[in-house]
């Protein structure tokens, strides 16, 4: 049975730096260590990754491998999850899960609404139960987001509200970097944002 | 512009801009906020003392929250895991390349060749007495 809900709230930064902030993969296994310890890419396919992650919860560790997508310029999706190793117990063996989260411009661009969508494909005996799996996930993201918003506050203190220069620098190291070069950097400063791209 | 307790001089500097130097104890990170909003992180080696800014010369993150590892003198950056010798404030190594190398391909717009030479930045400081001075700092919100 599916399940499908929104997670919308707004960020206060601009969406070249939420998007910086997400495509900033290095700093997921030292800003996140609390509850995502580990992060590890095993391959690439286009704008795709696929990633072994392992979450903390409740004291325990378990680990997931998913595929992330990143569709320019402010769209991430993250699908195919599966427990690893394969044959550990884990919830994805029973329930297919698809996240899309957009960011998208408020504010004449000086706000960022985040929209995280999540379809949960579960047993009929585990649909009872899909609230409480709402809110564990919303809580999750809420808590990165958290995270990511206090880089980006100290960051906005330092260097200036929507200053990303830092990452547009030619040794800085971010995932599918001349994408987001090409729509966040000088040539697309002034433009804006594009339409964002179609569910999929 | 760091110094030793044996070269340094004394200029006259307000109390609240100095901290005693029997509270910089070797092994340990010791903070101090600074008027400027600015924190110095102090680090003590023999009769060494060394006092970089607290602004991660890569991102900004604050390095006062960073881990000091006292045995090896260096401090990693809790944001990215860059990590820094405390008795220069050089950068020695990022984490992430060994991490993620199949990633790490260089493109029109990723050229890892032209890393910077990353620095945590020193805080001009003098002794007096026994007390350690925090000189004037030029312009301590230009960490870039």
């Amino acid at each position: 049975m599916k399940h499908t809900f929104k997670l919308t709230y707004e960020l206060d930064t601009t969406v070249g730096c939420a998007v910086a902030a997400y495509l900033d993969c290095e700093h997921y296994k030292f800003l996140h260590s609390k509850y995502s310890p580990e992060w590890e890419v095993l391959d690439t396919r286009g704008l795709s990754i696929q990633v072994r992650q392992t979450w903390v919860h409740s004291g325990r560790r378990v680990a997931q491998i998913y595929w992330c997508e990143y569709k320019p310029p402010a769209t991430f999706l993250n699908y195919e999850m599966k427990s690893d190793p394969w044959w550990m117990p884990g919830v994805h063996h029973i329930m297919k899960t698809r996240t899309r989260l957009e960011y998208t411009p408020v504010a004449d661009g000086q706000r960022t609404k985040s929209e995280l969508t999540v379809e949960l494909d579960m047993p009929i005996w585990l649909y009872p139960a899909r609230h409480l799996i709402e809110k564990k996930l919303c809580q999750l993201k809420r808590e990165k987001d958290d995270e990511d918003m206090e880089m980006i506050k100290r960051r906005e203190k330092i260097f200036g509200r929507g200053n990303i220069k830092s990452y547009l620098a030619d040794h800085q190291f971010m995932l599918y970097k001349d994408q987001f070069v090409k729509h966040f950097g000088p040539a697309a400063e002034g433009k804006p944002i594009a339409a964002p791209a179609p569910a999929g | 512009m760091t110094q030793t307790l044996s070269d340094a001089t004394a200029e006259g500097r307000d109390e609240a801009e100095s901290i005693a130097l029997s509270e910089i104890r070797e092994g340990a990170m010791t903070i101090r906020m600074l008027s400027s909003g600015r924190k110095a992180i102090l680090f003590k080696k023999g009769n060494e003392i060394r006092a970089f800014s607290e602004v991660c010369p890569h991102m900004g993150a604050d390095m006062a929250d960073g881990i000091f590892c006292a045995k090896d003198g260096t401090l990693a950056c809790k944001w990215h895991g860059y990590l820094f010798s405390t008795d220069d404030g050089s950068f020695l190594h990022n984490p992430n390349e060994k991490l993620m190398p199949i990633l790490r391909k260089p493109s029109e717009h990723f050229q890892p060749d032209k890393t910077p030479a990353y620095r945590l930045r020193p805080v001009p400081f003098t002794i007096k007495g026994d007390r350690l001075v925090f000189g004037r700092d030029p312009n301590p919100m230009d960490d870039r």
